[in-house]
């Protein structure tokens, strides 16, 4: 077993040497780039901003980002014509202000960050078909992290996830133990609601690998589809399901006796104690019995 | 984890002499006392809220090349979490994790037998009274200790690797079937191992992704047995087994701002049951093992357009196809002979839609979306899916952004037999469909606004409305509702006080028709009697939810924190039956009825700019009724109950008092 695990960690390492190749800086500015009035002059009247920048990561020289180039202008764009005016909001100067095009905003951080690890896919992804720009969740003008605060961020926009994370039944979103980015990749995905995972049932498996089989005695829903029966952010019903049991069972079983038995209010307190009493496999079952046919062994 | 622990505390100091020009952070040390009016595992279900101490820090260092960082949040508590993280700026950083995620199930159940947390559970014949049960905890602790490291210098490739190992130790509620119906408990002793390689080529135009996985998870127990008196069962665990995926996708840029975007994916999920080690097992009696083999295909490709200013344009494609390798089992069970099925299916997706920006504030969105399913297995054989939509956004108004999103789903499945090849019970499904697979027509609809009327003022209103209609089936799910409503509002008013607010309401209401029979009765059209009858159900329940803080700075150092949200849920679950069936049946009144609310305040005074301290309060009250706990018992007849979730109902005062330290 743990020759396995050196064999794993032998690629990636060697792989790891050829990354560390020297690197190359690309970036010269355009001839026709003029107007540029460097970043003391912007520190004049904008003090705060330039202080969380100076604190920032963008700040840093190693990086090929402001530091190396243009400071406050390489995203804001030359200040020449602003500062001959008096300066004023968005007065000839570029601003990441609500009223601008959200793909204006967008383009000048992807001006240096179309090429970070997974921003390849930002085109496809659903935060920019609906008008969300890198700045709808990054703070820029802030020292230490700039990550989103999570989930925060997420509900300004994603109210019902934030109304179904608060429910009686739900993963621990709220106590910090899941960001949203656990699950999620915000800058895009081929995946459907862009799961970090080749679908959504991969991905519960990175969590319930107990839950991978295969099994001898497959429960077909489960082996589709983890939300034919669970809600992923949070549930008014016990473990994040659906809908309540025995109702969520009967919506697919009927049979002789008691799969098609109404469990009302006269019912036995014998019956009421739900399905997963005796069919408690239910994700799948391993038994040589016949029992597991019926996940009950 | 105490070497951890003490290089990150040792990084503060250590700082300067480590030639980090910028050293940042904060440090909160606080201590806690809870007064519980009722107490329940529901209330610290995935957190540690002892009395005592607690505490967190965060510090960040860095300098123009080099940074790096720690966090600690609940140093020795159940689910306390540390990291360390460093770093080359623009080209390398890296992160070692270790993460305890408490899971509190239910306290205080009570079992008949001994070994609660092992392999074997042992009843004694005949079952003791409850009053010499022993009592014990459903919880699970999960540990996970991981690392990541991503290379990224500024040449055209990039690479990331993380591994991680997951530990979850415990005991689950779990129903055993013997002489007899047990909730006992399900040993849970897993660790899962994940490693993840990613490697990447881009360039301006292109970019090439190569991807691979492996996840192996071992449970410590095989098998789960119980003796009641001299009667032995054996009962399935969840088996070892691993998975690997290998895959790649490539981006291309093409003229007319085109995107294009191919993906493939391989992956395989493989176990191993070894059936010698159920001893009472007789069946089979040929194999030994089950040879667990699955494996999956995936592909995807997406073409993105930019047609002009006012046109874009997503024509997608995703296919799967899982193809089942694993061994067919024959058992000899209750006098038949029965062989597992093997699930396998192929999915193709394909879909386009459209953004048309009419004008400046105007702008409309449609599309549509193909799914097609095929399946081995007979009652859900093929489902095609034609979904239709459209979108119109405005804004007009410079403080107000309306959108307003229509959605048309059309479901038709299929069977893989005829309803005259069907006999004795399971003649039911040529009346039966399972609600997720049954044709039906969906209409959704959403309106949602934003408001901003002011620089310091903005709030949302949104409405939607979902309805299913399975007009196809006989039995099953007939109708489903649900409305929406959700509103918010964020401002900052005078004297630098703020106030956020959010409420919300949700309406769900299903139409179900069933049949009850005893073998041979399941022809709906047979005269109705007291075992055989149709009978229907309408299951609704009413979600209310608000909440809210403000902050009010009461002087210059001290601010004061208010706030309290409340939430409930209403269900109703009404039957019908024919009066030729017998009485009629009554309603459910209470399914899973539910509140809790929270309250707290807190002063926050700061004696300067590094040092602040906070002293509050918190209430938070939670009660769950549902018809099944009703005159609940732990034994009625042969059924012994744990009482798992039993301790439904909680309500805890807090005060605490938090130390600040930020430099």
């Amino acid at each position: 077993m743990k020759n396995k695990y050196i064999v794993l960690f032998i690629f990636p390492l060697s792989l790891l040497v050829l990354f560390l190749l020297p690197a190359k800086s690309e970036y010269t500015r355009g001839a026709d780039e003029k107007g540029f009035i460097g970043a003391e002059t912007c520190k004049e009247c904008h003090e705060t901003q330039y202080e969380s920048y100076a604190k920032s990561v963008h700040s840093r020289k190693a990086i090929k980002g402001p530091a190396a180039q243009d400071a406050c202008e390489t995203c804001h764009g030359p200040g020449a014509a602003h500062v001959e005016k008096g300066g004023g909001r968005g007065v000839d100067i570029f601003t990441f202000d609500k009223g601008v095009d959200p793909e204006a905003r967008s383009a000048r951080c992807l001006t240096c960050h179309e090429r970070t690890p997974g921003m390849d896919l930002w085109d496809l992804g659903v935060h920019k078909r609906n008008d969300v720009s890198c700045d709808s969740c990054h703070d820029l003008h802030v020292g230490g992290r700039q990550k989103p605060r999570e989930p925060e961020v997420c509900f300004d926009c994603h109210k019902d996830i934030k109304i179904d994370a608060n429910k009686r039944s739900h993963h621990p979103i709220l106590e910090g133990k899941i960001r949203c980015s656990s699950c999620h990749a915000p800058h895009g995905s081929l995946s459907k609601y862009m799961v970090k995972a080749d679908d959504s049932r991969e991905l519960c498996f990175k969590c319930h690998a107990d839950k991978r089989g295969p099994y001898v005695w497959e429960h077909a829903p489960v082996e589709e589809d983890c939300q034919s029966c669970h809600e992923v952010h949070g549930s008014s019903h016990g473990r994040l399901l659906t809908e309540r049991i025995p109702q969520l069972c009967q919506n697919c079983h009927d049979w002789s006796r008691h799969p098609g038995t109404p469990y009302d209010s006269t019912a036995s307190f014998t019956s009421r104690f739900e399905c997963l009493r005796c069919h408690s496999a239910i994700h799948g079952s391993n038994s040589p019995q016949g029992g597991g046919l019926r996940f009950v062994r | 984890m105490r070497r951890l622990l003490l290089i990150l505390l040792a990084l503060p100091i250590a700082a300067p002499s480590m030639g980090f020009a910028e050293v940042g952070g904060e440090v909160n040390v606080g201590l806690r006392a809870n007064d519980f009016d009722e107490e329940s595992a529901r209330f610290d279900e995935y957190r540690d809220m002892s009395d005592g101490l607690f505490g967190s820090a965060d510090v960040l260092m860095n300098d123009e090349t080099y940074f790096l960082g720690a966090s600690v949040e609940n140093p020795f508590l159940d689910d306390q979490y540390y990291d360390l993280r460093g770093g080359v700026f623009g080209a390398f950083k890296g992160e070692v994790f270790y993460d305890e995620l408490t899971h509190n199930l239910s306290y205080d159940a009570l079992s008949p037998a001994t070994g609660i947390g092992s392999d074997t559970l042992v009843v004694p014949s005949p079952v003791p009274a409850v009053s010499a049960w022993t009592p014990f905890d459903y919880d699970v602790e999960v540990k996970t200790l991981g690392a990541d490291i991503t290379v990224d210098t500024q040449n055209p490739f990039y690479f990331k690797v993380s591994a991680d190992q997951q530990r979850k130790e415990g005991v689950m509620p779990y129903g055993l079937f013997d002489s007899g119906t047990f909730m006992l408990a399900l040993p849970v002793d897993y660790t899962t191992y994940t490693t993840m390689v990613e490697a990447g080529y881009r360039s301006k135009e292109t970019t090439a992704v190569f991807n691979a996985g492996y996840s192996d998870f071992d449970n410590d127990n095989d098998l789960l047995t119980l003796r009641v008196g001299s009667v032995v069962e054996e009962y399935s665990m969840p088996a070892d087994n691993y998975a690997y995926n290998l895959g790649g996708r490539l981006t291309q840029r093409l003229p007319m701002e085109s995107l294009l975007a191919l993906k493939a994916a391989f992956s395989q999920n493989v176990s191993e049951a070894d059936f010698g080690k159920f001893l009472t097992s007789t069946s089979p009696t040929a194999d030994e093992d089950f040879d667990g083999d699955i494996r999956y295909i995936r592909g995807s490709a997406v073409l993105t357009s930019q047609w002009s200013k006012m046109l874009d344009t997503r024509l997608f494609y995703n296919y799967i196809d899982r193809d089942n390798q694993s061994e067919n089992i024959t058992v000899v069970t209750e006098g038949e002979v029965r062989r597992n099925h093997l699930l396998e299916y192929d999915k193709h997706q394909a879909g386009l839609d459209a953004n048309y920006r009419l004008n400046k504030v105007n702008k409309l969105t449609g599309g549509y979306e193909f799914t097609g399913t095929d399946r081995t297995r007979d009652d859900a054989d093929t489902t095609y899916d034609n979904l239709l939509f459209g979108e119109v956004k405005n804004t007009a108004i410079d403080w107000m952004m309306a959108k307003f999103r229509l959605e048309y789903l059309n479901r038709s499945s299929d069977t893989d037999y005829e309803p005259e090849d069907l006999e004795g019970d399971g003649l039911i499904r040529a009346f039966f469909t399972p609600f997720d697979y049954a044709s039906k027509d969906r209409y959704k609809g959403k309106l949602s606004f934003d408001f901003t009327p002011m620089e310091k003022l903005a709030m949302a209103v949104s409405y939607a409305l979902e309805y299913d209609d399975y007009d196809a089936s006989m039995f099953g799910l007939q109708e489903d509702f649900r409305h929406e409503i959700y509103t918010d509002v964020n401002a900052r008013l005078p004297a630098k006080i703020q106030l956020n607010g959010f409420a919300g309401y949700e309406y769900t209401e299903s139409d179900f028709e069933s049949r009850r029979y005893n073998p041979g009765g399941a022809d709906p059209t047979l005269p109705t009697t007291s075992t055989n009858f149709n009978w229907s159900e309408e299951f609704d329940y009413d979600f209310f939810v608000f909440g809210g803080n403000l902050k009010v700075p009461v002087l210059a150092r001290l601010e004061l924190v208010a706030s309290a949200d409340y939430q409930i849920i209403d269900g109703n679950i009404d039957f019908a039956r024919s009066a030729a069936a017998g009485a009629p049946l009554g309603t459910v009144t209470e399914a899973d009825d539910y509140y809790k609310t929270r309250a707290g305040m807190k002063g926050i005074y700061k004696l300067d700019d590094h040092w602040s301290a906070t002293l509050g309060y918190g209430y938070e009250k939670s009660n769950l009724d549902d018809w099944r706990y009703d005159n609940f018992t732990y034994r009625s007849g042969t059924v012994y109950l744990s009482g798992a979730g039993l301790d439904r109902d909680y309500e805890v005062h807090q005060v605490y008092l938090i130390t600040s330290y930020r430099f």
